[in-house]
């Protein structure tokens, strides 16, 4: 008799618990939100399990969960993982499903049934899961249920990237800078969650027939369902969300537990989970204080920077006003003649930055006293176009200088400069009095404020009373550096051993320091931070923060009581030291003040851009999502002094040449055949194949090849190729050609000429994860170009079946490296007249180093554009001939493409004139070597270093924030170097 | 050039030098570094615990670089900063394998991360490519015969110790395993430590009693980035839980490496006309090394033991999901491995990998699907690791995939 099974799933949130009858009928079901006491609140189930039955009754019990796992070592009770447990319940309850999708808090799983059972889980590094979910509803400041809601209404979809919360992030930031409105964007996030688990889970394989849908996020979000059903195209009655969703897991182990476990009585396995030594090899850290004397010396030792605030109703005469729309936040200062804060700002800007500022601009022109006069105005920051445009803000820059200005304010010599928002770090250095290297977070290193944030959400408290908790902490958790997933998996791991939540939160501010300090700036001592250190930026309001900060360094630092409003002081200093201008919006105008938005896309080019354009009264506009000029009309560059934009047009007509012939030949045009492309073309085509050339990227294509992709970790381009290789199978070509490379071009300037393991490779990757390829519809022959004689036999045998000759084989690929010469050849002469007409225009010169293939559009993102509108000249490391004796590197330098970038900083590092900008694809494990190389390179030569690391994501905002400082950094030491 | 070098290492050898040496296979290198001892470098074997080097790496290198090389810089550093040496007279040496993925800088990146704190520790290099002329190894003949010879036993060991360890307690494997070393070092220098088959005698009638028996267990292959794949600190002590979660772990050999490295220079002639002047000797070289390690599998015959796949066997597998001219990192070894444990009775495997390794996203999750198409029972698990990654995630997933176990 007494046959009961009880299931405890544990969650990375949540702890649920189920009971079943021996008819298997549901005795008990329950979930509790555990906020890290994951012992307490089993029990706590438990018990509530108790009162309704004896001590003594006898049942079987399995763990399931994330979590459960380290409970069930510990308790000695028995386990089956979470999928299983899924697996076995859904065969009981719905023997119908076909395949069902669980989205859980930090997991995303698909179990496929018919045709195959398999059961798969994302990677550790792949967003579109609960979390990610819970935290762009934090960044658009709305609940769940509102995001939910409003998802509802939408009227557009936008793509967003959600492999990485962070990277959906920088997405949505632009999306809401540009003005789309949060319905649109609450439905792309449910899409992108949607896209991310097809595309990164199924990979390819169809997901069809009834599909259940289970977890928390699909059980209570029905514009997230509706997503899914779309996008697999499931109809109303082919997709099951079943009403006891949220306890599926557990009741899957409870059915497990009947088949499989032992009897115990529920008194017994109380006590075992009571007995449960949940401490585990946690290791602690550095207490942030040991007692509350500590803490009130640390509070007397900040207080002396301080800014005088001036009562604002009463003030007569000038004011000068400051605003920093950045990214996430507002702040805004108005300034007397004093330097004395008569109004300030600093608010969540909810994703609408004008309509914010605007409403604070009536509030001071209602609050000021008559007689006192705002006479001139600056923005900085993401928003610095839209708000000047909008308002009729007087000045705009950039965001580096403005932050300097604020930090000389309060210590004139300082040295450096660390400021932590909400979702972003910066850092400078500061030479002489400016800005000597920059030093931003890329895009895969959040730690930022806004993780601290969401976290306190997600544990129930509110960002500061989180922080407070943190403060006498007797043994913080060491979390690791990393982005944000890492951290949420570490911070999973000491739940599970026990770690208290004051614990986690001193655990977590030293996590964001460390951070800063060694994925940042990658400091290797304190010492090179000097001793002059100004901390800023709202998350160092954070006193754990900035304690953590403190004992990191071994230094005490200056933290303005301002810190979170130092981009808007600086701003308004700066436009005190212009003068007025007087463009600013009048009282009357801001009441009359509204604008209209509208969604076009641009047909100025193929890049077909999706503009959004605001139109203020007055006939002002402000459009964006452009990744130009064109559709402003305005005369910035006109290409000419861009090398990128030579290469592109070079590589267009080369496509364009018709090739017609028996068989035809598809190339794909990305990694090595960017560079290659007219040594395949010309050898294809006098062999008298069709030869079909793939267009530039476009995020589209990409999206069309992304359920092929088996690595989500790799670099765009090389995901890209997914996306060329099924425009090309769609072309009906009869083969595609992609040849393998372990070796590039010796060119004699490196201790080797390998290609990178992914341009070498790909190949062979794409060749056996696209069902569509096969051996003899995809010819990738290994061959290195340098070994002619071998390379035409190789090249021979894989084309003979087409009725090729070794003899005409051998003709041709001598005519494609004939071809290929030329192209080079035209490259550099290129190079040299932009470099000659560059210098007689007075134009800086910025190398843009990369690899080949980033030259592509979509892979760079028009930054070479976006370069050539700030009227500079644009050429790139593969167009100058290295003729000095070889460079002594002091690394290994044994690629063909990196050997060319460290002859490129030797070559800028010698000419003032010229800067050098390093691409860098996201993932790409040979620039983690080769950045440093190329910055000790140039930073010997007391030359800037700038990285840009570039991905799917679009965030041409923050690109133009670091080129912008960049070259005013330049300008200013041209500057002083004439003067000194 | 080359004097320096002399120079360098002679000075290690007669200043009593400590050369500090990372983890990787800690019964391997357990002998080599004996065999090294005696020739007067002072090898010693760090092995790290808990999270304090993963940390000290991150700090000193790169967050972006691979996990390998921030963990064992991490677990240099802290050894070094221990107090335990004196530093004016310690070492630290690693290896490179002069191919086309970044583990070749290492390094670079490890002399970086010392040049402020530990300016007078030298880096050395280990290699077998004409690298880093002036600070690597030298390797007569002799002792490089020795070193393989420690490969080979260590491998033989390693091979008794993972079988008897899924059904025997673990002191007693290890009592087993001590008396083989205490033997096997106090035959290096001898003409004995050669005789491989009575050394294999030797080691089989000390695991005489540890053969397994009864029902075998379901047995887990476990492929890919070397370092990963063997160190217990950096694979979160991957060996032992799969013991704990009742099957029987299944390594591929390290002299599997070996030959993979000798066999792609025999392509890099075929396929690039390279190495044309050695070619004839290192092909005697592969074939000679093929022939001693069969006889290791000769030994095993009649016990309950399980050999070691056959390498050609290995080479004839890979070849059937990808071509052999892929050979940065672990290159087709990877995928050769799956196929051959799939097609041998180990269907279950465990792909390890540094997080964001290169060649691994190729030969690693990039074959997972042409694997499974070749061996539809092939149950696969890719694992990531990185120096902030926390086993719980981790070990989830080997969950599930103990839970499919096919056999």
């Amino acid at each position: 008799m007494n046959s009961y099974s009880l299931g405890i799933d544990v969650g990375s949130t949540t702890v649920k618990a189920v009971v079943l009858d021996a008819s298997g009928k549901v005795l008990f079901a329950d979930y509790l939100r555990h906020a890290s006491k994951v012992k307490e609140t089993a029990l706590e189930e438990l018990s509530k399990i108790a009162k309704s039955l004896d001590k003594d009754t006898k049942m079987r019990v399995c763990l399931t969960g994330s979590a459960g796992l380290g409970l069930s070592e510990r308790s000695g009770l028995p386990f089956v993982q979470e999928v299983q447990s899924a697996f076995t319940a859904i065969r009981e309850i719905y023997p119908e499903a076909d395949s069902a999708i669980e989205l859980g808090g930090e997991d995303a799983k698909i179990i496929f049934i018919t045709g195959g059972v398999e059961e798969r889980m994302n990677g550790q590094c792949a967003g579109g899961t609960g979390a990610f979910i819970d935290q762009m509803a934090t960044l658009l400041n709305l609940s769940l249920s509102e995001m939910d809601e409003l998802s509802l209404k939408a009227e557009k979809a936008y793509p967003i990237a959600s492999r990485c919360g962070v990277f959906a992030k920088s997405d949505i930031q632009s999306l809401l800078n540009q003005g789309a409105s949060k319905e649109d964007v609450a439905l792309s996030i449910f899409y992108a969650v949607a896209d991310q688990t097809i595309a990164g889970l199924a990979q390819g394989r169809e997901i069809g027939g009834n599909v259940l849908f289970l977890g928390g996020p699909l059980y209570f979000l029905k514009g997230l369902r509706l997503a899914f059903m779309k996008r697999l195209k499931l109809a109303e009655a082919n997709a099951i969300f079943p009403d006891d969703a949220s306890t599926f897991m557990a009741k899957g182990a409870a059915i497990h537990a009947a088949k499989v476990g032992e009897e115990i009585s529920l008194a017994e396995i109380i006590s075992k989970i009571e007995r449960a030594d949940m401490l585990g090899s946690i290791l602690s850290g550095e207490r942030l204080f040991e007692n509350e004397a500590a803490f009130g010396t640390f509070i007397a030792n900040h207080e002396d920077f301080d800014v005088k605030r001036r009562d604002f109703a009463s003030y007569k005469g000038k004011a000068y006003l400051g605003v920093d729309a950045g990214s996430t936040t507002t702040k805004l200062v108005l300034l007397s003649e004093d330097n004395e804060i008569l109004y300030s700002h600093y608010a969540s800007n909810n994703g609408l930055p004008i309509d914010n500022i605007a409403t604070q601009l009536k509030l001071i022109y209602q609050m000021k006293n008559p007689s006192c006069e705002i006479v001139s105005s600056a923005v900085t920051g993401y928003g610095e176009d839209l708000i000047k445009s909008a308002l009729g803000v007087d000045y705009g820059l950039v965001e580096t200088v403005a932050h300097l200005k604020a930090a000389q304010f309060f210590c004139p010599d300082v040295e450096f400069i660390i400021d932590i928002g909400g979702q972003d770090i910066k850092c400078f250095r500061i030479r002489g009095g400016a800005i000597d290297s920059i030093m931003l977070n890329e895009a895969c290193s959040s730690g930022c404020g806004s993780f601290l944030q969401t976290f306190a959400a997600s544990l129930g408290y509110d960002a500061e009373g989180f922080a407070k908790t943190g403060y006498y902490a007797k043994n913080p958790v060491e979390l690791g550096s990393r982005c944000t997933v890492f951290m949420n998996s570490s911070v999973k791991q000491a739940q599970r051993e026990g770690a208290s939540v004051s614990d986690i939160s001193a655990g977590l501010s030293r996590s964001v320091v460390k951070n800063a300090l060694y994925k940042v700036i990658r400091v290797h001592s304190s010492d090179e931070l000097g001793s002059k250190i100004v901390v800023q930026g709202g998350t160092f309001l954070n006193n754990a923060v900035l304690r953590a900060f403190e004992q990191e360094i071994g230094k005490q630092v200056i933290r303005p009581s301002i810190a979170g409003l130092m981009g808007a002081f600086g701003a308004a200093l700066h436009c005190k030291e212009l003068g007025g201008k007087g463009g600013l919006i009048s009282q009357e105008q801001l009441e009359q003040f509204a604008y209209t938005q509208t969604h076009t896309t641009c047909h100025a080019c193929t890049a077909h851009c999706a503009l959004s354009i605001l139109r203020f009264p007055g006939g002002r506009t402000f459009i964006s999502g452009n990744k130009c000029d064109k559709p402003e009309g305005k005369k910035g560059g006109d290409s000419s002094l861009d090398l990128y934009a030579y290469k592109r047009d070079y590589l267009e007509k080369v496509s364009n040449v018709k090739n017609l012939g028996k068989y035809c030949v598809g190339l794909p045009l990305n990694l090595v055949m960017y560079e290659q492309l007219p040594l395949w073309k010309t050898f294809f085509g006098k062999l008298g194949f069709g030869v079909e050339v793939s267009p530039f990227s476009t995020r589209d294509m990409y999206r069309h090849g992304q359920k092929t992709i088996p690595s989500d970790t790799a670099c765009y381009p090389a995901k890209i190729m997914h996306g060329h290789i099924d425009y090309l199978l769609k072309k009906d070509v009869d083969f595609i050609f992609y040849p393998s490379q372990s070796y590039n071009f010796e060119e004699g300037r490196g201790d080797n000429h390998f290609n990178c393991p992914v341009v070498a490779y790909y190949g062979e990757l794409l060749k056996k994860n696209d069902a569509r390829l096969n051996d003899s519809n995809f010819l990738d022959p290994f061959l290195e170009l340098d070994s002619f004689s071998l390379a035409v036999k190789s090249l021979y045998l894989s084309l003979k079946r087409f009725g090729v000759t070794k003899k005409g084989v051998a003709e041709a690929l001598r005519e494609g490296l004939e071809a290929e010469k030329k192209y080079r050849d035209s490259v550099k002469e290129k190079t040299r007249d932009i470099v000659s007409e560059a210098r007689k225009q007075g134009k800086r010169i910025i190398v843009l180093a990369g690899r080949p293939y980033h030259v592509d559009p979509e892979i760079n993102h028009g930054i070479d554009k976006l370069l050539d509108s700030l009227g500079v000249a644009v050429v790139s490391e593969d167009g100058f001939d290295y003729d000095e004796p070889r460079l002594h590197t002091k690394v290994l330098n044994q690629w063909t493409y990196h050997a060319r970038l460290y002859e490129a900083a030797r070559l800028v590092s010698k000419n003032p004139d010229m800067e050098l900008v390093q691409l860098i694809s996201f993932g790409c494990g040979v620039d983690a070597i080769t950045s440093d190389e190329t910055r000790r390179i140039l930073e010997e030569k007391g030359r800037l270093y700038t990285a840009i690391k570039i991905d799917e994501i679009n965030n041409l905002g923050a690109v133009r924030i670091r080129l912008r400082s960049l070259l005013s950094a330049a300008e200013e030491r041209e500057r002083r170097a004439k003067n000194g | 050039m080359a004097d320096a070098r002399k120079e360098l290492f002679a000075k290690l050898r007669k200043e009593k030098y400590t050369i500090l040496v990372p983890d990787m296979c800690p019964i391997h290198f357990n002998i080599i570094a004996e065999g090294m001892r005696r020739r007067g470098y002072n090898m010693v074997i760090v092995t790290p615990h808990g999270r304090e080097a993963k940390d000290d790496g991150l700090t000193a290198i790169q967050n972006d670089a691979c996990y390998p090389v921030v963990i064992i810089a991490g677990a240099f550093i802290h050894e070094l900063r221990s107090g335990n040496y004196d530093l004016d007279h310690t070492a630290v040496i690693i290896s490179q394998t002069g191919g086309g993925c970044r583990a070749s800088n290492y390094l670079a990146l490890f002399r970086k991360a010392f040049a402020k704190e530990f300016p007078q520790v030298p880096v050395l290099s280990f290699n077998f490519s004409g690298l880093e002329k002036e600070t690597s190894l030298p390797i007569s003949l002799g002792s490089g015969l020795e070193l393989y010879h420690g490969v080979l036993y260590g491998d033989f060991l390693t091979n008794l110790v993972n079988q008897a360890r899924a059904y025997y307690p673990k002191e007693e494997v290890d009592a087993a395993l001590e008396e083989c070393l205490v033997y096997i070092k106090a035959k290096l220098g001898k003409a004995s430590f050669y005789r491989r088959q009575k050394n294999y005698k030797f080691f089989l009638s000390r695991f005489a009693k540890l053969q397994p028996t009864g029902k075998r267990k379901p047995r887990v292959g476990v492929v890919g980035e070397i370092y990963v794949k063997y160190s217990p600190y950096a694979n979160n002590e991957l060996c032992e839980f799969l013991l704990r979660s009742d099957v029987e772990p299944v390594f591929p050999s390290l002299n599997e490496f070996v030959l993979y490295c000798l066999y792609n220079w025999l392509v890099d002639h075929d396929y690039y006309g390279r190495n044309k002047k050695s070619y004839p000797l290192l092909k005697l070289a592969y074939r000679y090394l093929l022939h001693i390690t069969r006889s290791m599998n000769k030994a095993l015959m009649r016990t309950a033991f399980l050999p070691y796949d056959d390498f050609e066997e290995v080479i004839s597998c890979g070849k059937k999901v990808i071509d052999i001219g892929v050979k940065m990192g672990e290159g087709w070894l990877i995928p050769a491995e799956m196929v051959c444990f799939a097609s041998n009775d180990v269907p279950n495997i465990v792909v390890v990998q540094p997080f964001g390794c290169l060649p691994n996203h190729i030969v690693g999750k990039g074959m997972v699907r042409p694997v499974k198409a070749l061996c539809p029972n092939a149950n696969i698990v890719p694992l990531d690791f990185d120096a902030s990654s926390t086993s719980v995630n981790q070990e989830n997933r080997l969950k599930l995939m103990l839970a499919n176990l096919s056999r």
